[in-house]
């Protein structure tokens, strides 16, 4: 089964029309990060990858912490620049399989970024790690409503772009 | 503020939140069983990752758990927040179990299968708490909702008094509004009540005006004749009685005149109208005048005058200045008998105060407050001992009130009085020009053509003789028309122009005058003393003025001062030849009438019945008895058209008609010196519209004055 899996992703890999790999350089760590293109094609990344990205900070106050807190990583629209892709939709899937729509709008409106860091360190899953979505609610206020909240996904393990 | 909203908002979602975090930590913990099962079922120890994740999963779920379910719950038991503190207990506390499981023991399955026990525990627990925190939402919404019902009644009292404040407004508004409109209404009211006041009060000043204006003209007609007459009358030699008799006649003329005079002047100033030209003033000369005016009474009073004036030249109203010292030291002599008058001037920064000291009679203080009111005289019998209108002082005060200065009075009883008043001048810019030569009594100006325009006969009449006295040519038009054909053929010297004339007045035909191009003067014959009448003589085009009625001194000056500034020869554009206006021709009334001698008839010595008009034994004077005997005759003829027209204008009930056929009968009357019937039809004509009954009455009366007249016209033919 896992055989399959890898060799089917080898073949997508190896495929000429995939844009994606063109532009990314293998993953050399653990992959905490799989992005979907909306042609179907898949990049991995590692957080040495990520990190290579340029990084933004964001210091929010959330309903998960009590007080501000700072993260840092990439814009998501800079990891989508990156890999020269847009589309609709984005689908933020997480590690218990929780996943949420987010408007391309969104990121294109709003520097929401990927956090690979929570107050400088990185975060392991049981601290709600690897990846977090936040979104500069201290800065845009009318962000404050369940609906952007429920798109604030925490252990992000993949995002997925709708055509 | 924001804060504060900021965190009670961040609750509120954590705790809708929370529900969602119970079920995903019961899920988690029945996935973390379901994996710790399949690990001992299969005894694989490559399961074990997948365990791990599933914890670390459930582990950064229960962190938030607490905090969630407390907001959840609502009952004092805190049951919920105890169920997941004991959760968050129990995972927290596997952590090092789970951090030092080891793949490769071989008692992996053993541990797995212990732990998967507890959890199994916990699995009920975790249920436990989908369920309460199921029940706390469901209080929740219900809580919410009540307190939603409440909000909800809670607003709709809210608006129900919301309802009410406006009707109360509206009310409010509405009794305001009809308040205003009563207001408005009440303010119409009062608006034309105000408007039909002003409206009866203007009709009075113009009654007022209009009675001034008849007063002036029909008085000062008369009052000309026999001024006029008894100039005339002194030029012959008479002998010493009747000389006397003249003098006195001319007298009492002339006081008259100058208490209208003054009653006019007083009532132009209460109007308003008041000349404010000043001129360069000398006050020395000034001094000259008042010594030179008061110097034969002093003397004649045995009083000493004198007159202390400043070497100032000063810029002032020097007529006005002139008539209130006039009034203030004709009055200090009135009242002085023996002593002196003194008259001093003082001018000192912009400020003329001048004292008219005397040694007179004084008086009291209660008198000193209303001598300045008009018609006001210390004592009733002052009147009769010493004369006067009593409008001297109130004059005065108008006057130098006009000038913005102050007048006023200091006097004790028996000692004498101070009459003051101080008014601001300005000093005179420069030294005087040479003065003009004002031509005088040695300038000689030839014989001159002067053409009359006068409707009033007796008028005409008494300038003409005038004027042949002083050795002039003289041309009579009878009306503005007329006179200005008269122009046109004749080109006079120098015009004497009436100017209240039937057909054309002497406004319009100094207009059309100046419009043909004749350039000599033209001068005003007014019984109008107004300042707005003599700027409206002015504005037509006229030279000068002579106001009647007319003394012989009066129109040489003038003549003289006219014609020697008038270099000028009246010249008119040749196309207004005489031949062209035939029609013009045959109806005017002119006459050349070359006089050589003064036409005034030598005084017949006649017992005067009492009776007598003073107007007909004038007009006799002038025109001759065969002349009036006919006029009279005419008048008797024309009575009887009069008569009937007059009934058909009381039939008709037509004001106008009436008012214009007693205003020819009343002139005809008068003219004849019928001044019974003549009055009495000028009486009439402010009462109108008149009855048959005065009708008859006033054709009575007129009878009677004819008849009265031809006995006149009988008695001087007999005598």
């Amino acid at each position: 089964m896992k055989t399959l899996i890898r060799n089917f992703c080898a073949l997508i890999m190896l495929s000429a029309a995939f844009t994606v790999q063109a532009q990314t350089n293998a993953p050399t760590g653990p992959v905490i990060l799989t992005v979907t293109g909306p042609d179907g094609a898949e990049a991995m990344f590692d957080l040495e990858m990520i990190d290579a990205l340029d990084q933004t900070v964001t210091v929010v106050e959330t309903p998960w912490y009590d007080g501000t807190q700072e993260f840092s990583g990439p814009l998501i629209s800079e990891l989508m620049a990156h890999l020269d892709v847009s589309g609709s939709e984005l689908s933020i899937v997480a590690a218990n399989d929780y996943a949420a729509a987010m408007p391309w709008s969104d990121i294109e409106n709003y520097p929401v970024i990927l956090a690979t860091r929570h107050n400088g360190n990185t975060m392991s899953l049981r601290d709600k790690g690897p990846l977090f979505v936040i979104y500069p609610f201290d800065t845009y206020p009318e962000l404050r409503n369940e609906v952007v909240f429920s798109r604030s996904v925490w252990q992000v393990k993949a995002i997925k772009v709708s055509p | 503020m924001r804060l504060l909203d900021n965190e009670r908002q961040m609750d509120e979602i954590v705790r809708e939140d929370a529900m969602w975090a119970v079920f995903q930590t019961d899920r988690h913990m029945r996935q973390f069983h379901h994996a710790a099962q399949l690990l001992v079922a299969h005894d694989d120890a490559e399961l074990l990752p997948e365990v791990i994740r599933i914890y670390d999963i459930l582990y950064s779920r229960v962190v938030l758990l607490e905090r969630g379910t407390f907001l959840l719950d609502l009952t004092e038991t805190h049951g919920l927040s105890a169920i997941a503190h004991q959760i968050n207990s129990f995972v927290f506390g596997l952590e090092a179990r789970i951090d030092n499981l080891d793949p490769s023991s071989p008692y992996l399955s053993e541990v797995i299968a212990e732990l998967a026990g507890e959890v199994e525990g916990y699995k009920s627990l975790t249920n436990d708490l989908v369920l309460g925190a199921n029940a706390a939402i469901n209080q929740m919404r219900v809580d919410d909702r009540t307190a939603r019902a409440q909000m909800q009644d809670q607003l709709a009292i809210l608006a129900v008094a919301l309802v009410f404040a406006f009707i109360g407004i509206f009310a409010l508004l509405m009794m305001q509004l009809r308040r205003i409109a009563s207001s408005n209404q009440h303010m119409r009211l009062l608006r034309e009540r105000s408007r039909r006041q002003a409206e009866r009060a203007q009709a009075a000043s113009k009654a007022k005006s209009a009675f001034l204006a008849t007063m002036s003209h029909e008085i000062r007609t008369p009052l000309n004749g026999i001024i006029g007459s008894a100039d005339l009358l002194a030029l012959d030699e008479l002998s010493e009685q009747p000389a006397r008799k003249l003098g006195m006649i001319r007298a009492s003329a002339v006081l008259l005149r100058d208490l209208i005079n003054s009653i006019l002047d007083f009532s132009s100033l209460e109007a308003g109208v008041f000349d404010r030209r000043e001129v360069e003033t000398n006050l020395q000369e000034l001094a000259e005048t008042v010594r030179a005016a008061f110097h034969a009474q002093a003397v004649e009073r045995g009083l000493t005058l004198i007159v202390d004036f400043p070497p100032d030249r000063i810029m002032t109203n020097n007529v006005r200045l002139s008539q209130i010292l006039i009034n203030l030291v004709g009055n200090a002599l009135k009242f002085t008998h023996e002593g002196a008058v003194r008259v001093i001037a003082k001018h000192e920064s912009g400020l003329l105060r001048v004292e008219v000291q005397d040694d007179g009679i004084g008086i009291s203080p209660h008198h000193q407050q209303k001598l300045f009111e008009r018609f006001t005289q210390v004592d009733d019998g002052f009147a009769r001992e010493y004369g006067g209108s009593g409008l001297g002082l109130a004059i005065c005060k108008q006057i130098v009130t006009a000038l913005d200065g102050r007048i006023g009075v200091e006097s004790e009883v028996g000692v004498g009085s101070v009459f003051w008043f101080e008014i601001p001048v300005k000093t005179a810019p420069s030294e005087p020009a040479e003065t003009q030569d004002v031509p005088g009594d040695r300038i000689a100006i030839g014989t001159k053509t002067i053409l009359v325009v006068e409707d009033n006969p007796i008028n005409a009449d008494v300038v003409t003789g005038m004027l042949g006295h002083l050795g002039h040519r003289v041309m009579r038009a009878c009306n503005g028309a007329e006179g200005v054909d008269a122009v046109r053929q004749f080109k006079p010297d120098l015009i004497l122009m009436d100017m209240q004339m039937p057909v054309m007045d002497g406004l319009a035909a100094t207009r059309k005058i100046r419009a043909l191009g004749y350039g000599a003067p033209i001068v005003a014959l007014t019984a109008n003393a107004f300042a707005q009448d003599r700027d409206a003589c002015i504005a037509a085009g006229m030279s000068d003025f002579l106001s009647k009625p007319v003394t012989l001194n009066a129109l040489d000056m003038m003549l003289k001062r006219q014609i020697f500034v008038t270099t000028e020869q009246p010249t008119l554009p040749p196309d207004t030849d005489a031949s062209q206006h035939p029609a013009d021709d045959a109806s005017a009334d002119v006459a050349a009438l070359p006089v050589s001698a003064p036409p005034v008839p030598q005084p017949e010595p006649v017992e005067e019945p009492a009776t007598d008009s003073q107007q007909m034994l004038e007009l006799i004077d002038a025109l001759g008895h065969e002349m009036v005997l006919q006029l009279v005759t005419r008048f008797a003829d024309e009575l009887k058209d009069v008569e009937a027209k007059l009934c058909h204008a009381i039939e008709a009930g037509n004001e106008d008609l009436m008012d214009d056929l007693l205003h020819t009968f009343k002139g005809a009357a008068l003219t004849l010196g019928m001044e019974r019937s003549g009055t009495a039809a000028q009486a009439m004509r402010h009462q109108l519209p008149m009855s048959g009954n005065e009708l008859q009455n006033l054709i009575a009366l007129a009878r009677e004055d004819e008849q009265q007249a031809r006995k006149t016209l009988g008695v001087i033919e007999a005598a």
